[in-house]
């Protein structure tokens, strides 16, 4: 009795650790893939942009700050160029 | 397609003294265009242009005055084509008429200050950006830049993904303030009123090895 509660108990244990092993395999895998999809510097290039919500904002600010302004007009279309909604 | 243009490190860097907007009109008549934009825009000669397409793009000096325009698809250079313009080459001469410095190429991993943000509570994060891009290269809305979708998140929604022991399982109708931003909804501002409405089965959480 006492050998087959030592046995279930390893098995038991085998098991967990097993298991354990596996979640980590996933855990892993899912980080892999996370860092491979993640956006890189170069992606998010277009956020390091001063962007405003308006013209009327872009111009106060232009004015404030003697800078230019850069002008965006999309016709047929609903959408945020900032956000990158089209 | 015009917003990948711009959002190469070339032309960001060309972009950089600028302060940057953009409008939408879908309608006929502008009447969704703000007052400024549809005053600007209708002025201009690129609105009647007949080899017009659907982008524009001016440039303004500090004081609001229009000192160059040129169409907003990406295009041109020696292949020129009607409708489309070589933005690195456009933005250059308008930097010219500006009086601009030269550019000079700056890290590709500088600070993010146009990306949306939020503000939250102390003792746990506002919320989560996400950045949800189209990856199929034959799809219309391909890109590599990805659109940003905020979502703020009060302290209880936290508590499901608090890290376990061990891995278990959550729902995925947990994560529903997430995942309604998946493609197309995230991108396509026409499929924003359509996006996805159920989500069934189970995630895992587990700790992962950094």
């Amino acid at each position: 009795m006492t050998t087959r509660k030592l046995f279930v108990t390893i098995l038991g244990m085998a098991c967990a650790v097993s298991a354990h092993g596996a979640d980590q395999r996933d855990a892993q895998s899912v980080v892999g893939k996370f860092r491979s999809a993640r956006p890189q510097a170069a992606d998010l290039a277009i956020y390091q942009l001063d962007w405003m919500p308006t013209l009327k904002a872009a111009r106060e600010k232009a004015a404030r700050e003697v800078r230019p302004i850069f002008l965006v007009v999309v016709r047929n279309s609903f959408g945020d160029l900032c956000s990158g909604h089209c | 397609m015009a917003r990948g243009s711009l959002a190469s490190p070339a032309v960001v860097d060309l972009l950089r003294p600028f302060i940057i907007t953009a409008a939408h009109s879908g309608e006929e008549d502008l009447a969704d265009l703000e007052p400024a934009v549809r005053e600007v825009f209708t002025k201009s000669d690129l609105s009647k242009d007949p080899n017009r397409l659907n982008v524009f793009m001016l440039v303004l000096d500090s004081q609001g005055r229009v000192v160059h325009e040129f169409h907003g698809l990406p295009g041109g250079g020696r292949a020129a084509v009607l409708g489309r313009s070589d933005h690195q080459a456009e933005i250059r001469i308008a930097r010219a008429k500006l009086k601009l410095p030269e550019e000079k190429p700056q890290k590709a991993d500088g600070p993010l200050k146009g990306l949306p943000d939020l503000k939250g509570q102390a003792g746990h994060p506002a919320g989560v950006r996400l950045f949800i891009r189209q990856d199929d290269p034959s799809n219309s809305h391909f890109s590599q830049v990805p659109v940003v979708e905020i979502v703020s998140m009060k302290a209880d929604e936290w508590k499901p993904l608090s890290f376990p022991p061990r891995a278990r399982e959550i729902e995925a109708e947990s994560l529903r303030s997430w995942l309604v931003w998946l493609y197309p909804a995230g991108v396509r501002t026409a499929d924003e009123q359509r996006r996805f409405q159920k989500f069934s089965g189970t995630l895992k959480l587990a700790r992962g090895i950094g």
